[in-house]
């Protein structure tokens, strides 16, 4: 939002934003103030104390325009008359619309060489069709000229999606024809157990689809990893292989390794050992970082091992301070959402081996979701639609109305999170939410830091 | 699930943190502080985005 001129500034009165995170400025050595942070427009305010509805109202009666522009700027304060969820979501429209892009994931392979206790996939032996990845081009082909594209955005998931590695490079063969026609540029995430990658097949990705990040999952150190990702057939070491092939992915350049850390009761008491072993290991820093997710129902029990959110949230932000600590900034603030996720859009599809299509990643091979296919990439492709609707395409629209996410600071950053887990009666809100000013005060350690690591 | 052996882990993590937040020099801490480069950054705070 901007104001032209000082007589539009002067015509309105103000109010501070809904979605504003409050740190007391003597917390990080500048008492008297107060540091505000918009989780809308991911911008920072120093303002003094005292500033409040009062003191900001004599702003425009003093006419101290600069200090308003500058307020109003950084999303800290709006014209009384704005509704905010309103105009957050229209803005979230807006974006998405001027995006002209769209998402696929792509299931080469319903095999996968590890057992996880929490993964709520029936694995089968068995890889994509040649039809399959045909139509999964010829349905992307329609879109991306119907829809003028710029931007494909390909996720390579599984099973394990490194087990079908010569699906991937057949799909990746027959898209690029397309690519070409339409201009069309693709960027590409790989989510894989870290087991198969090498560099050469990273190579391929990164020259063929665009790769811009690899997610690999380490759930502790060595025997609490392999007791939560156990490998088929009784071997177990896979925790040294996959640190290994972290350290190579690390060192690609233009490739961010992103490593995940699925927390539970079982392994949670030895988090901070795994983050030793990391901070230790031969991983590029600069080109890697660390989250950590709880177990989540995946079509089963798994959450019901996850920790309380407040404990998680508390664990959260302290593993972070720890690998700051050890030299190693994870990032502590997080990116305006503007789509919750594919469910939640029209240009979003999910494609299983088989091809099966979803509009969510947590469902395909798993029994309980078996109904929620949509369609079949053959129907797609031959301009069939779905048979049915987006499972939670009113997710976006209705979260202004919902009685939690519609008051709360990180909805521009959460988006409501997840609509299935809030679907199945489970509240996803994320540790950035519950531990929001340590998030911040992270912040400014890491800044602090900055040049020292 | 090792009660101890968590609750060691929470204190670790609570110490981590006053470790880190100590070390914050008050004059880094400005209103221009490059935060909001961090929100865009590539390692900006991950979540769900797309692949759960």
């Amino acid at each position: 939002m901007a104001f032209a001129d000082r007589k539009s500034l002067a015509a309105h009165r103000y109010k501070f934003s809904k979605f504003l995170i409050s740190l007391d400025g003597s917390s990080v050595g500048k008492p008297g103030f107060i540091f505000l942070y918009s989780t809308r427009t991911g911008r920072l305010a120093k303002v003094p104390s005292s500033l409040g509805d009062a003191l900001l109202q004599s702003f425009v009666d003093e006419q101290r325009f600069e200090e308003l522009s500058s307020l109003i700027d950084k999303g800290i304060i709006v014209p009384i008359s704005q509704n905010e969820i309103v105009a957050l979501a229209e803005e979230n429209q807006l974006l998405e619309n001027n995006r002209k892009a769209l998402r696929f994931v792509f299931q080469p392979s319903g095999f996968c060489q590890m057992e996880c206790g929490y993964c709520g996939q029936d694995h089968v032996n068995e890889k994509s069709h040649r039809n399959v990845i045909r139509d999964s081009v010829s349905f992307l082909d329609r879109m991306i000229g119907s829809r003028n594209i710029e931007l494909l955005e390909l996720g390579f998931f599984g099973a394990e999606a490194m087990t079908g590695f010569p699906e991937i490079q057949l799909f990746c063969d027959l898209l690029k024809p397309t690519l070409s026609k339409y201009s069309c540029r693709v960027m590409s995430k790989l989510v894989t157990n870290g087991l198969s990658v090498t560099p050469s097949r990273i190579a391929f990705l990164k020259g063929n689809a665009g790769l811009a990040s690899v997610e690999v999952t380490l759930d502790g150190p060595p025997g609490i990893h392999e007791q939560s990702r156990p490998m088929r057939g009784g071997k177990n070491e896979s925790f040294v292989r996959i640190l290994r092939n972290t350290e190579m992915l690390s060192r690609t350049g233009g490739v961010l390794t992103v490593i995940r850390i699925n927390v539970s009761s079982a392994n949670v008491g030895h988090i901070s050992k795994l983050l030793k072993i990391l901070a230790n290991s031969e991983i590029d820093r600069n080109q890697a970082t660390v989250y950590f997710a709880p177990v989540h129902s995946w079509g089963n029990d798994a959450h019901k091992s996850a920790l309380d959110p407040d404990t998680f949230a508390e664990l959260d932000v302290g593993w972070r301070a720890m690998l700051l600590n050890l030299g190693w900034d994870v990032g502590q603030l997080p990116k305006r959402r503007v789509a919750t996720c594919i469910a939640t859009t029209d240009d979003g599809w999910v494609v299983d081996h088989s091809g099966g299509v979803f509009d969510c990643t947590e469902k395909p091979l798993v029994g309980s979701y078996s109904d929620h296919r949509k369609g079949s990439i053959s129907d797609l492709a031959s301009g069939v639609p779905l048979r049915a609707d987006r499972s939670f395409r009113q997710f976006g629209p209705d979260l202004p109305t919902s009685s939690m996410c519609g008051q709360c600071f990180a909805l521009p950053v959460c988006g409501g999170r997840c609509p299935k887990e809030w679907a199945e009666g489970r509240i996803p809100c994320p540790s950035f939410k519950l531990q929001a000013e340590n998030y911040l005060r992270l912040a400014f350690a890491a800044k602090s830091f900055g040049e020292k690591m | 699930m090792d009660k101890l052996q968590t609750k060691k882990e929470i204190e670790l993590a609570k110490a981590e943190l006053e470790k880190a937040l100590k070390k914050i020099d008050a004059d880094e801490v400005t209103a221009e502080a490059d935060l909001e480069k961090m929100a865009e950054s590539a390692k900006a705070l991950l979540d769900i985005n797309g692949i759960c």
